[in-house]
């Protein structure tokens, strides 16, 4: 139970991350959920209902795209 | 969170090193800023002065359970508790109790969890149906059914501060409410396979309300199993024991099976005013059933007989026309039982015109005072511990003799957890001359159940060891005391067992504070 060691491999961890998630929220040029840009305030579903796939490169995150399935329930807005 | 430093704060904190098995303590003075949690001061004793800190959390927002511990004796979430509302300059950290310690302040709490494998803590609900819906559609009302028990976070405080825990065969406080509310869920189907994993453990809660007074999410757990006993009554899936004491009730109107006409045999010598030859007094004595009918219960009633005298109070007894106030009956989930007993007495209280009734057992004080349908007669109703230390504030009771000895005294649930009375006790206690009183490391509202509540002093049938009431006066005995004092015929009951289970009699005796009090009169 070293909690010190585990926090520090977390951090290493935690960056790569953070990368990755500022790296394809530029790229995705819409709003949806909990990724929300003032720049692009709308959901984009004919662009970018897609997932979003990150590797690893020297130079930083390459990105590539995944289609989505939908089963059961098909994306719709949320209104309350 | 605010820049400017409020106040320095000491944090005591009681740490295992797992390598050498070695308990110590480690002491850290934390600058504390407004709205800072006491996560947050460990997250800034580890960043800044000990990263060997060791302790577990992970939302920092009262969800994920993980970070319970004890904070001076009481068990809470440490991102929940800001530092400040702790309103004091040095406080204790400890680990949860109950549970295997693996470093500092992270307990193992597999065994918590384990206990959720003996109940099926998802919807049970048949394919057949499953494949015909599409949504399990639920009423707002229905939903409110269950709601607050679906906030459980799994946490494991209650289960660390319960006393029936101790006894593995019993689930958990929290377990019976996930039980309960997958029972109480409009879409469930399992009921009947939900109450067969409970139908012979769930009467080992003493009803002590530690679980709900201490669940950070305000779960009402102790209820769920009231509850949850009521569907077994209900289904007569009850023990022999429990089955012993309800009907010992239906019949005799006491627990112990005893005549009604020999309710106040205990006084034949005393002279004690009874209805219905004495239809009035200033105060009105309801017994109770251990007072009037158990040998040992009896000393106290007749103690009290005598300090009552001795102040001149006018009383008298409903006699034979007293029966259980229920509370027993209640907690074992007989609420008609209860009702019938609660309507015959509430009946007298009227006949007698009934202005100031007086309890000997906080079991019954509790019920007159907070059950319906006693409660909706808002009866003026007090434990003796009040209205004797009113006397001593007011300079009325006059004690001649000192009694020299130790004391320790036990907070009886149904009076202090319930209702919050524990300083009439002492302070009577303290009146008397040379009698010193000392504490037991977890007392008043962190006062550990003696085991006998819910009809458990009738019932019991846990091995010694798994007995809350030996853990309990094992704690006395560290400290070295002569008497354990406490205000409740079945906490000296239970303990007094413990003490002989223990064979330490010639150590240690346990009192009622009307007994002491009969001493130094």
């Amino acid at each position: 139970y070293n909690t010190g060691l585990v926090g520090a491999l977390q951090l290493d961890f935690t960056l790569d991350l953070a990368e990755v998630t500022i790296a394809s929220a530029l790229a995705r040029t819409e709003s949806r959920g909990a990724h929300s840009r003032r720049d692009c305030p709308k959901r984009d579903d004919e662009n970018w209902l897609k997932h979003t796939l990150a590797y690893y490169t020297e130079a930083g995150p390459r990105l590539e795209y995944a289609p989505v399935t939908i089963t059961k329930w098909p994306p719709t807005a949320r209104k309350y | 969170m605010s820049s400017k430093v409020e106040k320095t704060v000491e944090f005591k904190i009681h740490r295992l090193n797992p390598e050498n098995k070695k308990h110590y303590i480690s002491t850290y003075k934390v600058p504390i800023r407004k709205g800072m949690t006491i996560l947050e001061a460990f997250i800034y004793i580890k960043d800044n002065f000990d990263e060997t800190l060791t302790f577990r959390s992970s939302c920092r927002m009262g969800i994920c359970g993980s970070c319970g511990i004890m904070v001076d004796g009481k068990p809470m979430l440490a991102c929940y508790t800001q530092v400040l509302d702790l309103d004091s300059d040095a406080v204790v950290i400890e680990p949860l109790p109950s549970l295997p310690i693996i470093k500092d302040l992270v307990v193992d709490i597999e065994p918590f969890l384990e206990t959720y494998k003996r109940i099926r803590p998802i919807l049970t609900r048949s394919e057949e149906k499953l494949e015909k819906t599409k949504e399990l559609i639920q009423s707002p009302t229905d939903l409110k059914k269950y709601w607050d028990l679906s906030l459980c976070i799994k946490c494991s405080i209650c289960y660390s501060a319960c006393p029936a825990a101790i006894d593995k065969k019993f689930l958990g406080p929290s377990t019976y409410a996930t039980n309960y509310r997958f029972v109480s869920d409009s879409r469930d189907e399992g009921k009947e396979e939900r109450l067969n994993a409970i139908a012979d453990n769930v009467w080992l809660c003493t009803s002590c309300n530690s679980c709900t007074m201490f669940c950070p999410k305000e779960v009402d757990s102790s209820s769920s199993i009231v509850e949850e006993r009521s569907l077994l009554v209900e289904r007569s899936d009850i023990p022999q024991t429990v089955k012993e004491v309800l009907e010992n009730v239906f019949k005799y109107h006491n627990p112990m099976g005893m005549s009604g006409s020999r309710r106040m045999d205990w006084a034949k010598d005393l002279a004690v005013k009874t209805y219905p030859s004495v239809t009035n007094a200033q105060v009105l004595c309801f017994v109770g059933c251990a007072p009037a009918y158990d040998p040992r219960s009896q000393m106290i009633a007749k103690s009290m007989v005598a300090v009552l005298n001795s102040l001149g109070i006018d009383f008298a007894t409903l006699g034979s026309e007293e029966r259980c106030s229920g509370d027993h009956v209640l907690r074992l989930g007989e609420r008609g039982l209860f009702e019938m007993l609660a309507e015959h007495n509430i009946s007298m209280f009227g006949k007698f015109n009934a202005n100031k009734i007086l309890t000997l057992c906080p079991h019954c004080f509790n019920t007159l005072k907070n059950d319906k349908p006693y409660s909706d007669e808002e009866l003026n109703v007090q434990h003796y511990t009040e209205i004797l230390a009113e006397t001593v504030k007011n300079g009325g009771l006059k004690l001649s003799k000192a009694i020299r000895k130790r004391v320790t005294y036990h907070d009886p649930c149904f009076l202090g957890k319930r209702n919050e009375i524990y300083e009439a006790p002492r302070q009577i206690l303290k009146a008397i001359d040379g009698l010193e009183l000392v504490e037991m490391k977890r007392n008043r509202e962190n006062s550990f159940c003696c085991g006998g509540g819910a009809g458990r002093t009738f019932t019991e049938e846990a091995v010694p060891e798994k007995r809350p009431s030996i853990d309990r006066v094992k704690e006395a005995l560290e400290l070295g005391v002569d008497i354990i004092a406490t205000a409740c015929p079945f906490c000296v009951t239970t303990l007094e067992d413990a003490v002989k289970v223990l064979d330490v009699e010639n150590k240690i005796a346990v009192k009622d504070v009307l007994e002491i009090l009969k001493e130094a009169l």
